[in-house]
This record gives C-alpha cells, structure tokens and sequence, in this order.
C-alpha cells in the first residue's frame, strides 16, 4: 500500500511537472506574455519595466527553471489583476467548487444509479427506451445551453430560484442542477450497459438458479460487479466537471468558483493567475485518481495495487 | 416434507418443448422431450453439443429466459407441475431449495467478489433461514464435505483464490447447501483437467450415496456417464431418442444414434464406451424435418423415416426407443462393427 | 413482428438484400433514422445556407430589434424565429451558423481520427517499446486538464476557426487510439491474422487486409459520437468568448449574445442551443444505431428485447 501511494505520487508529480512544462511553453514560447498582459497602447519603456519586473527578460532557460522551481514552492507570483498572491486567490475560490461539484455528484449518482439499474432489468421495454431516450437528450445538451434554459424557466418565468450569485444555498440550486443532469444522463447509460453485461453472466444465473430474493441477485450480485466500471465513470465525471464543466457553467451562473475565475483570468489578461488555477485543477484531477484507485481495491479483491 | 406418493416419480419430465426466438426464426431447442427420475436415482442425460439437453435442465430449474420459452409440456415435481401460474408458487419453494444446479465452468459461475462462504451462506439463509453465525458455521462444514482442506479459512476466500477444481467443490458446497433432493450437474467436468474429472465425479458420486440425492448429469461425454448413472436419457436434436438402463443400453443399443455415440461391441459383461464420429450434422431446429431428425444421418433409415417421425415407445421393459427400426443394429449393426 | 421473422430469405442475405434489410431496419428503428436525418439535414442546411436563409445573417436592422418568434404578438413570419439585439435575423443566423458547427465537426474528427487511428495501430500492432510509449504518454495526457489546457493556449493565440480545429485534437485523439489499440489486440489474436503472419505476409499488408476492416464500424461509430462531442467543444468555447469571433457566426456564440437578454428575449438563447442540441442528440442516436447495426450480438439482443415488449414471458 505503502509502495503503491509513493508510486501514484511519483506518477502525479510528473503529470503536474508535464502540465507546469506546457503552460510554461504555451505561455512564454508559442505568446509572449507581455503582450498579452500589457494594454495596446503600452510604451516600449513600459514593456520593458514590466518585463524586468517579472523576469521575462532574462535568459528563457533561467525563466524556465525558475517557473517550475516557484511551480513545486505552490509560490506562482502576485496575479496581476488583484495584486496579491495568485495561489491565495485560487485557494479561496477552490471550495466553493468543490462544494458544487460534490452535490452535483451526489445528485447525479442519486439519479443515475437506481434509473440505470431499474432499466437494465427489462431491457427494451417502455421503461428503458423511455429512460434511454430521455438519458440521450440529456447528455446532448451542451451545459451553457442548459444553465440558461433553467434560469428562464425557473428563474425568470417562475421566480423560484435565484439565478447569479453565490450567496445562499438556494444559489447552488440550479447550477449543480446544469451540472448533474447531463452527468447523470452518461451515469444512467453506462449503469445500464454494465447490469446487462452483468446480469447475462454465468454467475448470475447460478444465482438465479439458488433462487435467494432478487433484490439480492440484483444488489449484492450484479451491481456489487456492475459498480467497477459504474465508479471509474463517475471518477471521471469529477474529472470532467473540475476540469471542463465548471469553466462554463459557473460562467453561466457567474458562481465565483475555479471556473469563472478561469475565464476572469484571461479577460483581465493575468496569465499569473490562470497557472496558479491550472497547477491546483491538475493536482486535484491526481487526487481524485489516486482515490478511486483505492476504492478500486475496496470494491474488487482481484485487484492488486502495483 | 410428506414422501413422494407411491408410484409418482420425483421429477418427470413430459413432451417438453422450448424455443428461441431469434431473427433467423425460432430454434426448436427441445422438441417434446420425456423422461423421469426417482429419488435415490441417477440420470445420464446425454448427446452433442445443440442437442438440447442443457437447455432441459435449464427448464427444470427455472432459468429459461427471452429469448427463450417453454412452449408445451409439463414438468413435475412429486407430482406437481413447476409450470403456468399454478406452479409459479411452488416452483418458487422448489428451486434452489429441493433441486439445486452446478454448471460448466466453476470459474465463472461463481460471483467474483463476493466471498465464497457468503456465496453459500446466502442459500444458507435464504432457504433454511438460518442466522448468521449458523451458516458461517455451516458453510466450513459443508467445504470440508466436499473435500476442501482448511475450511475455516477457506470460507473466507474469494473464487479467484481457488483453482478450477476447488471452485467446483465450492459449487457443489453450494448447490447442497439447501439440502436438495436433486441435484443437476450441467456437464460438471467438461472445463477441468482430466485428472480433476475423475475427483469431482467420485466426489458427486461419494455425496449421492451418501446423501440420498437424485442426480440428473448432463453431459456430451459417454466416458463421464459410465461409472456414474444407473439409467440413461439419449437426446437427439430435441428428442429423447432412447432411455433405458445405462449398462442395457451399452450393451445392446436400440437406437442407431445411440448406436453410433457408443461405437462399441454389443456385449452385455464389458462396457467401453467411447465417442466416435458420426458422418454429417444435427439438422436445423428452425426447420426440423418432418420425419426422424437423424434419419439423414443413419445408415439403416427408411423411406418411412424421412416422412414419419417416430415415437418413444417402450420396445423391452423399461427401454424406450424412438425408432422405426429399434433394435435393427442388433442385426444389420454387427457386421458393420466387426468390420470397423 | 411475428410476420418478419419467419419472412423468407432472411437466413441467406444476399449483398443487395443486405442492404436493403439494413435500411429496412433503420426505418423500423426510429430513433436511428431520426438522426440518419438530422446529420443529412445538418450537411444539406449547412451546404445549401445562402438558398434557405430568408435573410442577410449579418444584416442589421435597428427598427426590428429584439423581434419575438412569430406565434408571439409583435411577431411576424418575416422572421419567423425572432431577430436579436441588432434586429438580425435569428433563424437566418442559425441556418449559416451550421457551418460552423459541420467544419470544425469534420476538420476534428478527420485530424484526431487520422492521429489516433495511427497511433493505435502503431502501438496495438508493434507493442513493445512502441507500445509503452504512446500508452504511457496517453496515461499522461489523460490526466491534463483537458479544457483548461484550451484556455491556455486560447490565453495567448487569438481564436480562430482554423485554431479550433488544430488544438481541440490535442486531446480528442486519445479515444481513437484506445479504441484502435484494443481492437488490433484482440485482432491480432484471431487465427486468420495469426496464419497471415505465419504465412509471412507483410505487416502492412496484414493490418490493412485483416485488421483495418475489423476496424471500420467501431471507429465509424466513434467518429459520429465525436463529431458531436467537437461540435459541443466548439460551441462552449464561442459561447465563453474564446472560439469563433465575431462577426463569424456560431451557434455557441449565438448563445453568448443571447445570454444578455435572457430578462426579455428568451429566444435568443433557446434556438441556436435547441440547433446546438439536436444536432449532438442526433450525432448519438444515429451512433447508437451504428453500433447496435455492427454488432450481431446486440442486433440479437435487440431482437429479444423487442420480443418482450410485445408478448408474454416465459410459462
């Protein structure tokens, strides 16, 4: 257990190093990062203080070392729109995105689940192609469309809740809503397809054949197998919701998460700042992974953590 | 539980029919199907692969899903039919509990994470109701039964722990578990190792004297049936085509597929039976021939065959054979065989 | 139902017959055959813009601002869908923003698919140290922040449609690759690729006579689903402000504009995301047909299922 959590921090640290890389030869080799921080109209001489101030005019090798040497110190530098330490900044936003995407997690899964299994159970009758339709529809709608769908419906039609801001908990309603929905909708189709898989197999009908209840047959047997692949996607759509999602939907709801200071970042042209956010998504997309490893090993004895 | 009245037959299995239904048509699996068991007793129900004998057992322990359906017949348990909406309930009580099943392939008919004493404490509970603690207990001795050493620790392993073999034995722990009165083995040796073939068939033969317990063994392997049946069901793409005594029908086969699947001398004191090839293939369930499915194949068919299908009669005591030439081979058959 | 399956010819399908039976099924599998349409339409919308749009996407008119849908009062079927805050019409702007959508749909699923095709091969086929580089570098990869990693280039490169179709590969080409790999592996394993190495025909030969067809419904399947995903990926960028610019016209950017006047102008959010949303639902289902279509188990299974909507269960 020991070995294999080293070995998984290793790998991440290298992942975390290979992100830090990239931001650095996007940032500094494909843009120059004092034009894109500068005004239009700034002066040579005011480029030129500015550059000396950040270090962008010393040798690229020593700016290098120097970028991934501050990277592993978590020290990013003050972002430039808000003068005061970048990391600072991404840590205060951090919870309030944790905080919606765990319940919109939990929501989907609470959804997703007893729908996926429910289906699997007739496959092909009213009930599956219904819940398969309307799981299709779900994952087709783009999450910024569907944000804003539900604020004119709920918001400016019915008044029922309340559409920017973060201030209470009635905020978080819709937009972990916009999260859940087309998460649970996948949620719904691989639960689905994985019980079918399960229930087909050998195993089960032995089980059948010892004719203990069917709740137990479906539970403890088939999901209990069914939930490997069940749990890696739902890693995945954390992944996904940290690292893509809440960019776009807390833009949509303006919730002062990771996402929307993402895209605060780049409109006020802090690149400072949207590194910081980079290297603590990219940390955090390791954690998650290290976790569901773990619970892999929870879940199926056969798997040996190497 | 009341003994089975007199002259009823435990299981019996009458003019069953089952189908699938695919998108090339509906496969006739089992195209009326008869036979019978008596407590105590052991049934070889034997033929080649698509002959429809696991989709029999499959019929008698319930497991017959869509695509698949019973069509016709009956089958009875002491008497009762396990079939329609009647039987519903008491089919319920029966399966798992009086007839219990073991399959092909111990390495996947067991559930994979779950432990195997758990696998055998569930049928524990559910059936005897038992607590707990009683059917942790029960599931050592119950391993230890079926030969498994250690048992205290084996109770708490997983089937990817155990070899083919042992989680065989742990299918078999779980199948007696509910103390059946049949248990049906689904070609129980066809996945393991010729010298692991020989330990389980010793071993369910072991359990059935000592337990009192009717076996219906389904197999394509006349070598595995030898030692162990008393009595002998041939199947034939659908059919039983002949039952009798097992050494009867060794020795003096009525029917020419039996005849065939035997390949052997007509003698009654040496019994070796072997699989031979027989020329051609089983015919197309979804347009069986109106005639005898195995007259194509057979060297002593008749017109009549082709156009006539013939019934399980019973043609000596307690030998039936669907033929119109049964017991011809005793004839026409020998020469063949002395010059083979 | 019944009816079809004892209908004659149908144990030994001809090529001709074949196809017919295939898009007899597609009729009968109606999901399926509403996407079949919605990606024609999409391509023949997208091709035929300047024929069907009833006006100049880009023409202003300050008198007909904020104009509702025509069943609203103060619509008209002048514009029938609407116009948005420069009085341009909404409809008009949906049909030319299909464009969008079909190039940058096509240019992804063309360069990642190409990419990742092969990658795969070259990885599932050689294995080895081949192998252990792509995979270890696709494990790498898979665990970047994916749209973050957009932002950073979009960050310092202005946006464009050609830079949407050059960066958003960058991560779509891992599926194919997977997908591609996996499917040479359990190739490799068949015995006729097996005699064919035995045989000692070329390896190019052999991935192309007997693995790439073995390859060709899943990895048509997957360009349909990820088609729909580029799409998508387009739309959230244009509709976050870093993908197609202005007066380029996308749907996803459609969306953006509208959001001001979601207080008042519902239809200027709701129909290019409604445009956005059918194409992608569409993109799926026809997908999911593809894959059932391509799969003999699942077409079976299907089948049974149809079996147990219609009749009664077993006795």
């Amino acid at each position: 257990m020991g070995r294999f959590l080293l070995k998984r921090i290793l790998q991440g640290a290298i992942v975390v190093i290979g992100v830090t890389v990239v931001v650095f030869v996007v940032t500094r080799l494909i843009g120059d990062p004092v034009r894109v921080m500068l005004p239009l109209e700034a002066t040579p001489e005011q480029r030129a203080a500015f550059a000396a101030q950040l270090g962008f005019d010393r040798p690229i090798y020593v700016q290098f070392f120097d970028f991934i040497g501050s990277a592993l110190r978590f020290d990013f530098g003050n972002s430039l729109w808000q003068d005061r330490p970048a990391l600072e900044i991404v840590l205060e936003a951090l919870p309030r995105t944790l905080l919606l995407v765990g319940a919109s997690m939990v929501l989907a899964v609470i959804i997703a689940i007893p729908l996926g299994i429910l289906t699997s159970l007739r496959p092909g009758g009213f009930l599956d192609r219904l819940l398969v339709t309307l799981s299709l529809t779900g994952l087709s709608m783009p999450n910024f469309w569907l944000g804003l769908l539900l604020i004119v419906i709920f918001g400016v039609q019915l008044q029922i809740f309340p559409i920017f801001g973060s201030g209470t908990l009635a905020h978080a309603v819709l937009p972990a809503v916009t999260f859940a929905l087309p998460s649970a909708a996948r949620l719904v189709m691989l639960t689905r397809s994985a019980m079918i898989d399960e229930l087909n197999k050998s195993y089960v009908q032995l089980v059948k054949a010892k004719n203990v209840p069917f709740r137990r047959l479906v539970g403890a047997h088939a999901f209990r197998n069914a939930a490997v692949p069940v749990m890696t996607m739902t890693g995945w759509e954390v992944i996904r919701a940290l690292a893509g999602y809440s960019v776009v939907v807390e833009t949509v709801f303006a919730w002062p998460g990771l996402g929307f200071l993402a895209i605060q970042s780049i409109t006020r042209q802090d690149l400072i700042l949207l590194q910081a956010i980079v290297f603590v998504v990219a940390l955090m997309i390791i954690t998650i992974n290290i976790l569901m490893d773990l619970a892999y090993k929870y879940i199926d004895p056969r798997i040996k953590l190497t | 539980m009341p003994d089975t009245p007199n002259g009823v037959p435990l299981l019996s299995v009458d003019d069953l029919a089952v189908s699938f239904f695919t998108r090339r048509g509906v496969v006739q699996a089992v195209r009326g199907a008869s036979f019978s068991l008596d407590r105590g007793q052991t049934l070889g129900l034997v033929g080649e692969s698509g002959s429809g004998k696991s989709v029999t057992s499959r019929a008698v322990t319930g497991l017959i899903d869509l695509p698949g359906r019973i069509v016709g017949g009956d089958i009875r348990w002491k008497g009762k039919s396990l079939l329609g909406k009647e039987g519903q309930a008491y089919s319920d009580r029966i399966r798992g509990k009086e007839i219990a099943i073991i399959f092909q392939d111990p390495m996947t008919s067991l559930n994979p994470l779950m432990k195997v004493g758990d696998q055998i404490g569930e049928v524990l509970s559910h059936h005897l109701g038992m607590s707990r603690s009683a059917a942790e207990k029960r599931a050592v001795e119950l391993l230890d039964l079926v030969g498994i050493s250690f048992p205290r620790q084996r109770v708490t392993q997983y089937p990817y722990e155990f070899s083919g073999g042992m989680n065989q034995r742990v299918a078999i722990a779980m199948a007696l578990a509910s103390e059946p009165e049949l248990l049906i083995a689904d070609e129980p040796t066809t996945a393991l190792d010729v010298t692991i073939q020989a330990q389980i068939l010793e071993l369910v033969q072991q359990l059935q004297a000592d337990l009192g317990l009717a076996v219906l063994l389904i197999t394509h392997d006349l070598g595995v049936v030898a030692g162990l049946c008393q009595r002998l069901a041939v199947m034939y793409a659908g059919r039983i085509v002949e039952t009798g005594k097992a050494e009867e029908i060794y020795g003096d086969p009525g029917h020419p597929y039996a005849w065939g699947l035997i390949g052997s001398t007509p003698r009654l004191d040496v019994v070796v039976p072997k699989l031979v090839s027989i020329a051609g293939a089983p015919p197309d369930l979804i347009n069986p021939p109106p005639g005898c499915a195995y007259a194509p194949r057979c060297e002593l068919a008749v017109e009549m065959c082709v156009q006539v299908s013939p019934e399980l009669i019973e043609h000596l005591p307690n030998r039936k054979v669907a033929c119109h030439r049964a017991f011809d081979i005793r004839t026409v058959g020998a020469p063949v065989a002395g010059a083979g | 139902m019944a009816q079809t399956v004892a209908a004659p010819g149908m144990a030994t399908p001809g090529i001709s017959r074949r196809f017919a039976s295939v898009v007899g099924e597609l009729w009968k599998d109606k999901a399926g055959f509403f996407g079949l349409i919605v990606m024609s339409s999409l391509i023949l919308v997208a091709l035929a813009a300047p024929l069907l749009a009833p006006h100049d996407p880009a023409a202003q008119s300050l008198s007909d601002r904020l104009v509702p849908p025509f069943w609203l009062e103060g619509g008209s079927l002048d514009h029938p869908l609407g116009t948005d805050n420069l009085g341009r019409d909404v409809l008009s702007r949906i049909i030319f923003g299909s464009r969008v959508s079909l190039i940058v749909g096509l240019g992804v699923v063309l360069i990642a698919g190409t990419v990742g095709t092969v990658l795969g091969l070259l990885a599932g086929y050689n294995g080895g140290r081949v192998d252990t580089v792509i995979m270890r570098w696709l494990d790498t990869q898979l665990a970047f922040p994916g749209l973050l990693l957009y932002l950073v280039i979009l960050s310092v490169v202005r946006p464009s449609l050609l830079v949407l179709i050059v960066i958003l590969p960058i991560n779509a080409w891992m599926v194919y690759a997977l997908l591609v790999r996996g499917v040479v592996l359990s190739a490799k394993e068949t015995p006729y690729v097996e005699a064919a190495e035995i045989v000692g025909a070329r390896p190019r030969r052999i991935i192309f006579r007997h693995i790439l067809p073995n390859l060709a419904a899943p990895l048509l399947t997957l360009a349909v689903l990820e088609f729909a995903s580029a799409i998508l990926a387009e739309a959230a960028l244009s509709f976050l402000g870093l993908g197609i610019q202005p007066p380029a016209m996308s749907w996803g950017l459609d969306v953006a504009i509208g959001r001001e006047y979601v207080f008042n102008a519902w239809w200027l959010v709701t129909f290019p995301g409604l445009a956005i949303a059918l194409t992608v639902l569409g993109a799926n289902l026809f997908a999911s047909w593809l894959r059932i279509v391509a799969d003999p188990h699942e077409r079976e299974k299907r089948f049974a299922a149809g079996l147990g909507s219609t009749g009664g269960r077993g006795a």
